[in-house]
């Protein structure tokens, strides 16, 4: 059961994740976008460890306040994907104050719906969108969540990007992992792992 | 890399603190955000008009702030798009009761943060729209194409329309006709170095350069051995032609941030008389760093096909000290 204290640990977990990762994801976007990935996502998630110490009624209450936390200080492209997402995801956990594999999931999927009429982006552009999607398509409850994640992450490397800034690299774009592909999976490696 | 700064985290506020301080009849500074905003507020009646983006392309865009420009705008992170509820400080200060435009580069950032605010805006009862600059040939698909240096021809005459007393609606009309017709193409010999990572934005070689590059450190979409700049101009050009008729025109060497002025005059030089030679007639021409790209060795050209209306508006007075009239 994901609660709203394990919620709480997930982020941390992601926070930690996303320090160690800052440097690569910074590299990677160097390579295929402007550079500034992992020092935007580390700012973020600095601002939402902050708010965790903070009590909160429900998942939904929870949610909205990150989702609200990493938008007003992420900046570029990725903090109205992931804040908008966690916003969609309150909505769906609403007063609950924990939930199982299948509601997560589902809200979840709300989440990845949400990144993909925001940054008006499919699968198999080179995105996020490539972790989050088929991610949540095949999961099953038990899985090697850590595992099927880094597979997404990597796929994305033979990937051609079509939206975003690696799309203005064309073919060039191939042979990089897209960075937001990695961030992603770091998170909902973090939240995944508190569900079980 | 030598950085003249203090905390790289602290840049962007420590620049608006500093603009704010010297030019105290000009600007004025939104409370606690990175929003630089006209010294005198908002101008009743008078359409508002903001812009942002990320810092490190000054003097866009604060340096464009001012009588017969922008009302407000709204300084992001270096390379990075500011936030909605930054973006909407922006809107309320630019907002004199008749509504606000937003004048946003093409970037997926950009566009969501500032759309974003303006849904927060009108939540908040204001008039907002927005008109989106995508003027980079260097990217073929038009869709997909940069905001760069044209966006400033589009400040300068939404501008002066909003100051000439038109309505949200027809300043909207007039900086759409801007931004449908600018056409710019840039290049770099040298990259420039991202203030908290220390990193360039990309790697070059001695005897490389990049053609088709954007505003953020980004790669080009061509790298080639360097050439001369009578070179590099007819390769630009050759690429803003196909899409610009011959006629008159307003054209900008826009320097990246890195490219002494001597340079900039020599590569206008080679456009001028490659132009002309081409059949345009330079009706109006701007030389200087105007959309910069931090300590970026290199230029950009811009294209603006003219009409009377676009030139009246184009030679209205600006107070703004980016693009002074």
């Amino acid at each position: 059961m994901l609660t709203i204290d394990r919620m709480k640990q997930a982020l941390r977990d992601a926070q930690v994740g996303i320090e160690e990762q800052k440097d690569t994801l910074t590299d990677l976007d160097r390579a295929i976008g402007d550079g500034d990935h992992g020092i935007n996502m580390s700012r973020g998630f600095d601002a939402v460890s902050s708010i965790l110490d903070d009590e909160y009624e429900s998942l939904g209450a929870l949610s909205k306040k990150i989702g609200m936390t990493l938008m007003s200080k992420v900046g570029g492209a990725a903090g109205p994907l992931y804040g908008s997402a966690f916003v969609k995801m309150a909505t769906k956990f609403g007063d609950e104050t924990e939930a199982d594999f299948n509601l997560l999931k589902e809200a979840l999927q709300e989440g990845a719906a949400s990144i993909k009429a925001r940054g008006k982006s499919e699968a198999g552009q080179k995105t996020m969108v490539d972790v989050w999607d088929p991610f949540l398509e095949h999961v099953n409850q038990g899985d090697d969540y850590k595992q099927q994640l880094e597979e997404l992450v990597q796929k994305t490397e033979d990937m051609v990007a079509t939206k975003g800034r690696a799309s203005y690299f064309g073919e060039n774009s191939r042979g990089t992992i897209d960075p937001g592909a990695l961030s992603s999976s770091i998170l909902l490696a973090a939240i995944m792992k508190e569900v079980d | 890399m030598k950085k003249l700064i203090g905390e790289a985290s602290e840049l962007v506020s420590q620049m608006v603190e500093g603009m704010v301080h010297a030019h105290p009849e000009l600007y004025g500074r939104v409370d606690g955000v990175n929003v630089i905003c006209r010294a005198d507020g908002a101008k009743s009646g008078k359409v508002g008009l903001v812009s942002g983006g990320g810092s490190g392309h000054e003097p866009a865009h604060a340096g464009f702030v001012g009588d017969g420009m922008l009302d407000a705008a709204v300084c992001g992170e270096v390379f990075t798009s500011p936030t909605p509820d930054m973006v909407l400080e922006g809107i309320k200060a630019a907002d004199g009761g008749n509504g606000v435009l937003l004048v946003v580069k093409n970037y997926s950032g950009d566009v969501m943060n500032f759309e974003l605010a303006a849904e927060l805006a009108e939540g908040d009862g204001i008039k907002v729209d927005h008109v989106v600059v995508a003027d980079d040939v260097a990217i073929s698909n038009k869709e997909d194409r940069r905001g760069v240096a044209g966006t400033v021809f589009v400040h300068k005459i939404a501008g002066a329309a909003a100051a000439s007393g038109k309505s949200l609606e027809e300043v909207k009309s007039i900086a759409e006709k801007v931004a449908s017709h600018v056409r710019s193409m840039g290049m770099a010999v040298e990259p420039c170095y991202m203030p908290v990572s220390g990193k360039p934005g990309f790697d070059l070689n001695e005897e490389e350069m990049e053609i088709g590059i954007g505003i953020h450190g980004e790669r080009g979409v061509e790298r080639k051995p360097t050439g001369d700049v009578d070179q590099i101009v007819d390769d630009l050009l050759s690429h803003l032609k196909k899409e610009v008729d011959p006629g008159e025109v307003a054209v900008m060497v826009n320097g990246m941030g890195g490219t002494p002025l001597s340079e900039l005059y020599v590569t206008y030089h080679f456009v001028a008389e490659k132009l002309e030679a081409a059949g345009y007639t330079l009706k109006r021409k701007y030389v200087g760093n105007y959309m910069t790209s931090l300590e970026m060795h290199g230029f950009s050209i811009t294209l603006l096909p003219l009409d009377d209306e676009m030139t009246t508006y184009l030679d209205a007075p600006s107070a703004a000290l980016g693009f002074k009239i």
